[in-house]
């Protein structure tokens, strides 16, 4: 990987041949593809070839399903597996572009006679794209500054683990490709900008439908163009070009992103998708007075422009938000909202919140994602801001508004790894050049003067931008000797060195863990075990229970149980039904007794809970519990309390100082049966939780509507069987209810003396008999 | 008024004498379009969108055209030469239909 | 051993197969006297083709089953005074027996022991105190009654409303001696079978009364019965004197009344309520279910919404031994998801099948039909088919609206003008140029 940074300083070195800069290019493409290709195989090696995490077994269940029974019937699947019983429409509930493209790799390998497993596709799916998003990032990079700083882009985007937690092998999301699709949209966008073709504009908008085929994230194209295109207009930076290129990008976009069953009718019903077509007619609007302006030339139009230019705004402002008031324009949604006010989601949707990758993003995150190039990245923004032209006030503010983003939820560290690559790419290749120039050649003012034009036109394949000046450098460079230039140079070498060694590290320990397969080292030897508790249990499921068995678990599970286990679910991953999920909340939060009323209601059979008290695993369903307490109490306030979980010093604990309602919740009591006997160590106390460091507070209790019916190897996977109402079968009056106090009857049976007792009746005799009747039995 | 009026034909006088032919056949074809768009709103205007997918396709099939048209005219005016670049009006043309081959294909899919 | 398993899983299975089959009885006597005393029941049992096993109670032998099958499908405890089963069977294994679908029939006495008082209350009864006995002072039998006034004569009124379980209400009076049963008022399976009547009390007699009685007049119950939810039946006496022969043969004369009855009404009872607690009587099953589309014959994969459905329910009834149509007009269909969507009752169409048709609802899912029959006496219906309801497909959604031509002819129009246009601008292409270039020549 290093190789390939060093490699990629070299263009500007050969400048001279176009054909060894051009097989330079290409190289470094190429190894940008395998290192990326590669990096992301530490999973595949570890582990084997598997789907990692939760989505992942969705996407892969509906290619599979896609790949098996056509396109169409896809389209139109009804999945009543899924969120029991409601069913789930998968067709019109997912953004198919996923599952169409590995779908046709599969199709087309096997056209060519080429067998291959469609898991295997899946799996190395993002890895492929991560090489397609390399080079879509080194094109734009290219369109906004130069090939050098395209290379370093694309060399830092194949590599950076920010790009990498969501594309390893095996992580296969919607992420995976979106992160191309989204790249290339931009691409095309500069390159449609730049030249003002329609052909450029269509493929950008062609470029988008795929990108809104493949993820929700689209709506930050369609915002951060237009906002874009805005900009530019405030700046009065308005071209024809510009028209152009926004009016057909933006006609054309709409209609094709309408195209997707789960987007529908939202491009022009919500309003998130209202800024594009407000700037659209505002775009128009100028499109015209401009048009009046350059027909007539004169003073009086450059005031009726201003004042058009305000009314259009106006007017489309004020019939927005009339539209939103009247309700035809559904209001932001709260996702959305969660955007802007990162308290939102914690108060009002706490299934948002409960997400931790929609958390607020650590400073520690960001640099243990991005590492050197969160620092580099405001050089090169910096450069972009000082020789502003069209395109770089795109990047300028992607670059603005991705780092927000970033800084609201985890999750959107992905929208701003690949600008950050590009501006770090930017600024490494303008200090390189800096240093480097001076290195080669002497210093000689007129000569690098007078080259620096025709250098410029070899990268800069547009032309007209002005060439930048080095009146800056040339000034530092005065001061400058060439040991403090080499040693400027080898510094950045080691802190790209650095970075190589970083995004490796990172990737291998941080983000190559398929998290269905866990992995630890033993604290003596250091060997790696390897916990296979999930796809055990999953395995016992698919074998030994009805193939229309129902299984209730939290809703993180249910993709990995429809996935592996091949049962129904009652809430999974995709969480569209809040209130259903606030049902299953209440029933883990509930007493038994309650619990059992809505198990049954629900038709439930088993009840599938992860318990990591045994090996310490931190995310288990107790961890989790208070989210499954706070979406329950969303829904039903009057059944469930927060504040009840906790003690009265406000603490959430297991062990007997807990709160009652915590220890004899269903989720308890699932999780920590049989528990209480169980020793981990000699030293130790039973019952004793590794996870949360307490022996825990009620150990012994029974089961009376459940029964356990399976518990993993570690015990991470628990799996209880509900009763059915027929085995309560006669309501029996506990000795405690009953009006006629019972005697205390002690029995006489022994194991020889196997005779009953009757009263009242002389047994002198018979005893005799039975004795001899024992022995010849 | 008076200037208002003025200013009208005095427009109207340029582009009658400055036009080229060929901008003004652009010009027929936006006009048409733009007829059929405004007959077709006012259609919806008055039986409502309920097949709002036909709706909304015919109409943005419409605005689409008309954008198009225009872009191609801004791209066909030699006034404009500078702005654009190495897009010669052949090049131009072939893009508008590049365009209209996607977006007819989307609009016959959406339209029901 | 594998032989005479399969021999007994056969057997089973010709038993649940055919009614007529042998029913195999334990009954479990505290005393061999019993099996001479109430030799009519035992009789009458054994001509309705039920094979009986007398033993005593505390037989040292006894087992239920073997290998885990059960040997017998109902079982018999006359014997009140039994303090601990002998052998194998325990007040565990009988509860566990039904729990696996057997039946029983248990009688007590005012010495009732500790096994009796365990099992009843294991099935939600309780037995009232030792010694104590139903006392009526107004409605003792004057011929009988030793002076204590426990030999009671209970009216067929105090019966329950139920024709299946205890036969017709116009009968004679019926004897009965021994204890009292309380129910569990909150369990909602348990059927009082015969009350005594309003004047009675249960108390140990001869003793003044201290405390106030567990069971003061209706509430005594003296033939009590539980469908548990497995549909085994268990029917609880507090009188073992009932079923004798003695109570069957007896003239009953109630005090201050005149009318003279040559014979008790006991055996009407008694045969009705074996009938009814050894599975004879009352039983029903649902035969076959279908549903369909309407028109159709097979049913589909799944539904689709707002499609109108066919679900025909087959019920049958056991009667003398034979599987029958079963009548009756107020079963209930219910379609489910989570709530009933549908409710409807199913209309009769000759030869023990419903049927109902209606129309889906819009809304989709995975839905059941439910049909829960539950009535006093007979066993619990319960049948629910499992069906799931899918939305359109993209191809069912209504085409070619007329509403929308305006819109198809406006894209189309645009698409011709495209074309016209194109052609007339290729072809104009040259001109203007020339146009141009004459104007800059001139």
């Amino acid at each position: 990987m290093t190789e390939t940074l060093i490699k990629s300083k070299n263009p500007n070195r050969v400048t001279s041949h176009a054909g060894i800069s051009s097989l330079i290019v290409f190289s470094v493409l190429l190894m940008c593809w395998i290192a990326g290709f590669a990096s992301r195989l530490f999973a595949v090696i570890r582990f084997e070839s598997i789907i990692h995490e939760f989505d992942p077994w969705f996407n892969y269940r509906a290619t599979a399903y896609m790949v098996q029974h056509g396109f169409y019937k896809f389209l139109n699947w009804f999945d009543e597996r899924a969120w029991y019983p409601l069913g789930r429409i998968v067709g019109g509930t997912v953004y198919p572009g996923l599952m169409i493209t590995s779908g046709g790799i599969h199709w087309l390998l096997h056209l060519l006679h080429i067998p291959v497993h469609i898991r295997d596709i899946c799996v190395f799916l993002a890895p492929i794209f991560s090489g397609l998003t390399a080079i879509s990032t080194y094109l734009l990079t290219k369109e906004l500054w130069n090939t050098g700083a395209g290379l370093f882009a694309a060399s830092f985007i194949a590599i950076v683990p920010g790009y990498i937690s969501r594309s390893v092998a095996g992580s296969y999301d919607n992420e995976g490709i979106a992160i191309f699709a989204l790249q290339f949209t931009y691409y095309l966008w500069v390159k449609s900008v730049k030249t003002g073709s329609i052909f450029w504009a269509a493929s950008a908008a062609l470029s988008y439908f795929y990108m809104v085929s493949a993820w929700g994230g689209y709506v930050f194209i369609i915002n951060l163009i237009p906002l874009h295109v805005f900009v530019l207009l405030i700046m009065n930076r308005y071209s024809h070009r510009l028209f152009t290129s926004y009016t057909t990008f933006y006609i054309l976009g709409l209609i094709c992103s309408m195209q997707i069953p789960f987007v529908g009718f939202q491009p022009i019903r919500t309003s998130e998708h209202m800024a594009a077509s407000g700037v659209f007619a505002l775009l128009v609007a100028v499109g015209a007075l401009k048009h009046l302006q350059t027909v007539l030339t004169k003073q009086e139009f450059k005031r009726l422009f201003i004042f058009g230019g305000l009314a259009a705004a106006a007017v489309v402002f004020l019939t927005v938000v009339g539209l939103t008031m009247a309700g035809v324009i559904a209001p932001w949604s709260g996702r959305f909202y969660s955007l802007w006010d990162t308290g939102y989601a914690k108060i009002h949707i706490p299934i948002i919140a409960s997400v931790s990758e929609h958390q607020p993003t650590t400073w520690f995150s960001f640099f243990f994602d991005l590492h050197i190039l969160v620092c580099t990245f405001p050089v090169g923004l910096w450069y972009a801001i000082k020789k502003i032209n069209d395109e770089r006030v795109f990047v300028v503010l992607y670059a603005i508004s991705a780092v927000y983003f970033a800084g609201v939820m985890v999750r959107l560290m992905l929208t701003l790894t690949p600008v950050v690559c590009i501006l770090a790419g930017v600024g490494f290749s303008g200090l390189l050049e800096v240093f480097l120039k001076e290195d080669q050649q002497p210093v000689n003012k007129e000569e690098t003067e007078n080259e620096e034009p025709t250098e410029k036109k070899l990268y800069d394949k547009a032309g007209k931008i002005k060439p930048r000046k080095h009146d800056s450098n040339k000034s530092e460079n005065k001061g400058l000797g060439s040991n403090v230039k080499s040693m400027v140079v080898i510094a950045i070498m080691m802190i790209l060195m650095m970075f190589a060694v970083h995004c490796t590290w990172v990737t291998s320990n941080a983000y190559s863990s398929p998290s269905i397969v866990l992995a630890f080292y033993n604290q003596g030897d250091g060997t790696r075990n390897i916990l296979d508790d999930f796809r055990e249990a999953y395995y016992w499921l698919s074998q030994n229970t009805n193939d229309d068995a129902r299984v209730m678990s939290w809703w993180d599970y249910g993709y990995q149980i429809a996935g592996m286990a091949n049962r129904t679910t009652l809430v999974d991953n995709n969480t569209w039904n809040n209130s259903h999920i606030a049902l299953v909340g209440k029933a883990m939060s509930s007493p038994e007794e309650k619990a059992y009323e809505i198990m049954t209601s629900l038709d439930v059979d088993y009840v599938l809970v992860i318990f990591g008290g045994v090996i310490g695993y931190s995310g288990d369903d107790i961890n989790k519990f208070l989210w499954m307490v706070r979406i329950a109490e969303g829904e039903h306030p009057k059944d469930i309390r927060e504040s009840d979980f906790f003690t009265e010093r406000g603490e959430f604990r297991v062990d007997n100082e807990g709160a009652p309602a915590l220890l004899n919740c269903l989720m308890y009591k699932l999780s920590y049966y049989r528990f209480g006997d169980l020793k981990l160590d000699y030293r130790g106390p039973a019952g004793y939780d590794r996870t949360r460091n307490a022996v825990i507070g009620n150990k012994d209790f029974d089961l009376t509507y459940l029964e356990e019916a399976y518990t993993s190897e570690h015990w991470l996977v628990r799996i209880y069987r509900v009763k059915k109402p027929h085995e309560f079968n006669r309501p029996a009056l506990k000795t405690d209810e009953r009006v006629v106090s019972a005697s205390e009857y002690i029995t006489k049976k022994t194991s020889k003396r196997r005779k009953g007792v009757i009263k009242n009746r002389p047994t002198v005799i018979k005893g005799k008999r039975t004795a001899t009747k024992e022995k010849t039995n | 008024m008076v200037q208002l009026k003025t200013v009208l034909s005095k427009f109207y006088d340029e582009y009658q004498n400055n036009t080229p032919k060929k901008l003004k056949l652009i010009d027929a074809y936006l006009t048409y379009i733009l007829l059929t768009g405004i007959l077709q709103f006012a259609y919806c205007v008055l039986v409502g969108t309920f097949p709002f997918n036909s709706f909304l396709s015919g109409f943005i099939s419409t605005v689409s055209c008309f954008v198009l048209g225009v872009c191609l005219r801004l791209q066909t005016n030699t006034q404009n030469k500078s702005q654009f670049i190495g897009i010669s009006p052949e090049r131009g043309f072939a893009d508008f239909i590049f365009a209209h081959i996607i977006l007819h294909l989307v609009v016959v899919n959406f339209i029901g | 051993m594998k032989f005479i398993v399969i021999l007994a899983f056969v057997s089973l299975l010709m038993c649940s197969a055919n009614a007529e089959e042998k029913k195999e009885t334990l009954v479990l006597l505290d005393n061999l006297a019993t099996r001479e005393t109430h030799s009519i029941f035992f009789k009458n049992l054994q001509d309705r083709d039920f094979k009986l096993t007398f033993k005593l109670a505390d037989d040292a032998g006894l087992v239920l089953s073997k290998y885990g099958e059960y040997l017998y499908q109902n079982l018999i405890v006359f014997a009140p005074s039994v303090e601990e089963f002998g052998g194998s069977i325990s007040v565990e294994s009988i509860t566990e027996f039904i729990d696996n679908g057997g039946n029983v029939l248990v009688a007590g006495s005012s010495t009732s022991g500790d096994a009796i008082r365990e099992l009843a209350s294991e099935c939600g009864f309780e037995i009232d105190e030792e010694n104590a006995a139903v006392i009526d002072h107004l409605n003792f039998d004057a011929l009988l009654d030793k002076g204590d006034h426990t030999t009671i004569v209970a009216s067929p009124k105090n019966l329950i409303d139920s024709e299946i379980i205890v036969g017709g209400k116009n009968i004679k009076p019926l004897l009965y001696r021994g204890t009292g049963i309380i129910a569990d008022r909150e369990n909602p399976l348990i059927l009082p079978l015969l009350t005594a009547d309003s004047t009675a009390y249960s108390y140990v007699p001869d003793s003044p009364i201290k405390e106030y009685p567990h069971a003061v007049g209706k509430g005594t119950i003296l033939i009590a019965a539980l469908q548990a939810r497995n549909n085994a039946r268990i029917v609880f006496s507090g009188s073992l004197y009932f079923f004798s022969d003695e109570a069957i043969m007896s003239i009953v004369k109630k005090v201050n009344d005149n009318t003279v009855h040559d014979q008790s009404g006991n055996i009407n009872v008694i045969n009705s309520i074996s009938r009814w607690v050894f599975g004879e009587n009352g039983q029903i099953r649902v035969a076959s279910v279908k549903h369909h589309k309407e028109g159709e014959k097979e049913p589909p994969a799944s539904y689709t919404i707002l499609e109108p459905v066919v679900y025909t329910i087959e019920i049958e009834q056991l009667i003398d031994g034979k599987w029958k149509p079963f009548v009756a007009n107020d079963v209930q269909l219910e379609f489910v998801r989570i709530d009933p969507f549908v409710r409807v009752t199913l209309k009769s169409i000759g030869g023990g099948k419903y049927q109902a048709k209606f129309k889906i609802p819009d809304v989709y899912g995975v839905y059941q039909f439910k049909v829960d029959y539950d009535r006093v006496g007979l066993n619990h219906l319960y049948s629910t088919t499992q069906v799931s309801v899918r939305p359109l497909t993209h191809t069912q959604y209504e085409r070619f609206i007329p509403s929308a031509y305006p819109y198809y002819a406006s894209a189309f129009s645009m698409m011709f003008g495209v074309f016209v246009f194109s052609f007339v601008f290729l072809y104009f292409k040259d001109k203007p140029e020339k146009a141009e270039v004459e104007k800059k020549t001139n």
